[in-house]
């Protein structure tokens, strides 16, 4: 690497410790620390949100999907979001912020029941934790091919990195050094884009080479039977299940809008995040379109990114290229330990317990946050060696997607489901899917059919079981708490 | 089931993608003002959250109209 790239980024790891440490002055009880105080304007959450959601898997496998499959790899970015960011925005995000909890769990826990509380937390916290080991892993990785940095050597940096600000600063740190992360990532994506159609001609040049090489590569749906990306899949599993789950129930997504200042803040950063995912894929399917074009020499799909950071980008602009892959990777990990250390403080811990005490859970918070970074750190090399079983946990998370949405669904718009049928759903739910996925079906397939079972499930074991009062429904339930707003108005 | 899916053509998916779209624009409209504007800091029209919603959908017929 040029020298000017070590400088760029020292001073970019030096800013976001320095941010860290001066935003820990907010912090004085669990509210400032898990939900920053409810201060975040809708800027700062919005850009907070794309920096989560852009995770390792997202930056560098989505190039190498792209350079495979082309412009269908786009779909995660824009059917597989922007509908269900719309419903979240609208309807998921002010009946959440109005009910006044600080996570999804927390809602469950008061829809149904607080074994469903317990349940949901436990599972989000325990695969958040295998998710922050093996960002911790890619990180280390890249710091090994750029820097030659030992494989422990960048997970105890980057580990003490995020440890530092995201310790101190909470939410607040991480909503704000996230935010820093994007406008960096964006702008290594727009100069990759720029001095890579230059390189090939301009536009026009790209474009015809593209099209003429890999005529299928700019079809964003793929035949019904693709290996990757079957069109009834995307659909089905992925933009009518996967992703409303993730953006309708995710904790790590959704913390940052429950610390908005205001509940039109929450719903207007939802919106932004969502123009800003629009333009993600010119920074993560871009690159592996560009390197199809300039025939780039590489072994396996996954590797169309770094090619082409060492081969577009000058000395200076790879640095920058080189923060920006690492920025995404510390904006999950942040996000994920915050989410996880809140989740363990309040849903597991906090119910156990039977109280919530705001002082001691924000020394209780703090701990936690620093022990799930531990335990992250130590399975990183373990977890990351085993790339198979990685992708194995992450089909065995979308196993309780489909559970978890039809309890989201049914809970928020209907007084009809009770809490004992929320929880034999979730665990009667997660058993089919786990069956359906032993029976070798595609997980998109799978998300699909568990949710139809879940929502027929929830709704007819409800007829059986004892609703909630009406009264402790008030701020759960969507028409409800429309129509108290609007009689609120009219008095 | 799944092999009548796999034969399924490839223009049902940019139809229904359109259809969704549409069908998301004209719900929006739906959901009343006072759930996201209650407390906002004033009744500006641009505040209104529904009309991002109704750019959003814009863009993204205008993107699935193009690669499909």
């Amino acid at each position: 690497m040029h020298p000017f790239d070590f400088i760029i980024i020292a001073a970019y790891l030096a800013v976001i410790v320095f941010m860290g440490f001066r935003l820990s002055q907010r912090v004085h009880d669990a509210r400032d620390y898990f939900l920053a105080g409810r201060s975040l304007t809708w800027i700062i959450i919005g850009l907070s949100i794309i920096g989560t959601n852009v995770s390792a898997e997202g930056y560098v496998g989505a190039s190498g999907g792209a350079y495979n499959s082309g412009i269908a790899q786009a779909n995660f970015e824009w059917i597989g979001a922007i509908p269900a960011m719309i419903l979240a925005s609208l309807v998921f995000i002010p009946l959440y912020w109005r009910s006044g909890v600080y996570s999804i769990p927390e809602y469950l826990g008061r829809r149904y029941n607080q074994p469903v509380r317990v349940l949901a937390a436990l599972i989000a916290s325990i695969f958040a934790i295998f998710a922050i080991g093996v960002s911790l892993w890619a990180i280390a990785l890249t710091l090994q091919s750029y820097l030659d940095w030992p494989i422990w050597v960048g997970i105890v940096v980057m580990g003490t990195v995020v440890g530092l600000y995201s310790i101190s600063g909470g939410l607040t740190a991480v909503a704000f050094t996230d935010a820093l992360q994007v406008v960096i990532m964006f702008l290594g994506g727009v100069a990759i884009v720029a001095l890579g159609i230059s390189d090939t001609g301009g536009f026009r040049g790209f474009a015809e080479t593209l099209i003429r090489e890999n005529p299928t590569h700019l079809h964003v749906y793929l035949p019904a039977d693709d290996e990757n990306f079957p069109w009834p899949g995307v659909i089905l599993g992925l933009a009518i299940v996967l992703s409303p789950a993730y953006w309708c129930g995710g904790q790590a997504i959704l913390q940052r809008s429950l610390g908005a200042r205001s509940q039109w803040d929450a719903s207007a950063s939802m919106m932004f995040a969502a123009f800003a995912k629009t333009l993600v894929p010119l920074l993560i399917v871009f690159p592996g379109l560009l390197a199809l074009v300039m025939h780039a020499d590489i072994e396996y799909p996954d590797m169309a990114l770094p090619w082409v950071v060492r081969n577009v980008l000058p000395p200076g602009l790879s640095g920058l290229m080189f923060v920006a892959i690492i920025a995404a990777l510390q904006s999950s990990i942040d996000s994920s330990i915050n989410s996880t250390a809140l989740m363990i403080t309040r849903d597991v811990r906090g119910v156990i317990r039977g109280k919530v005490d705001p002082v001691e859970d924000l020394r209780t918070g703090r701990a936690l946050t620093l022990v799930v970074l531990l335990i992250g750190m130590v399975i990183a090399p373990f977890v990351g060696e085993m790339g198979g079983i990685y992708v194995f946990i992450q089909s065995l998370l979308s196993l309780f997607q489909g559970p978890m949405l039809a309890l989201l669904v049914l809970g928020a718009f209907t007084r009809h489901a009770t809490p004992t049928a929320g929880l034999i759903t979730l665990v009667t739910g997660v058993t089919l899917s786990s069956l359906l996925m032993a029976s070798g079906m595609n997980m998109l397939y799978v998300a699909f059919i568990s949710f139809l079972y879940s929502m027929t499930a929830l709704w007819a074991f409800s007829f059986f079981s004892q609703r909630l009062p009406a009264s402790e429904l008030q701020e759960l339930v969507y028409q409800l708490q429309i129509r108290r707003s609007r009689s609120g108005e009219g008095a | 089931m799944m092999e009548w899916l796999t034969s399924a053509p490839v223009w049902w998916a940019n139809a229904f993608t359109q259809v969704l779209f549409v069908a998301i624009a004209l719900a929006v409209f739906a959901v009343p003002k006072q759930v996201f504007m209650q407390d906002a800091p004033d009744q500006s029209r641009w505040r209104d959250v529904r009309f991002w919603a109704l750019a959003l959908v814009a863009v993204q017929l205008c993107i699935y109209a193009v690669f499909s």
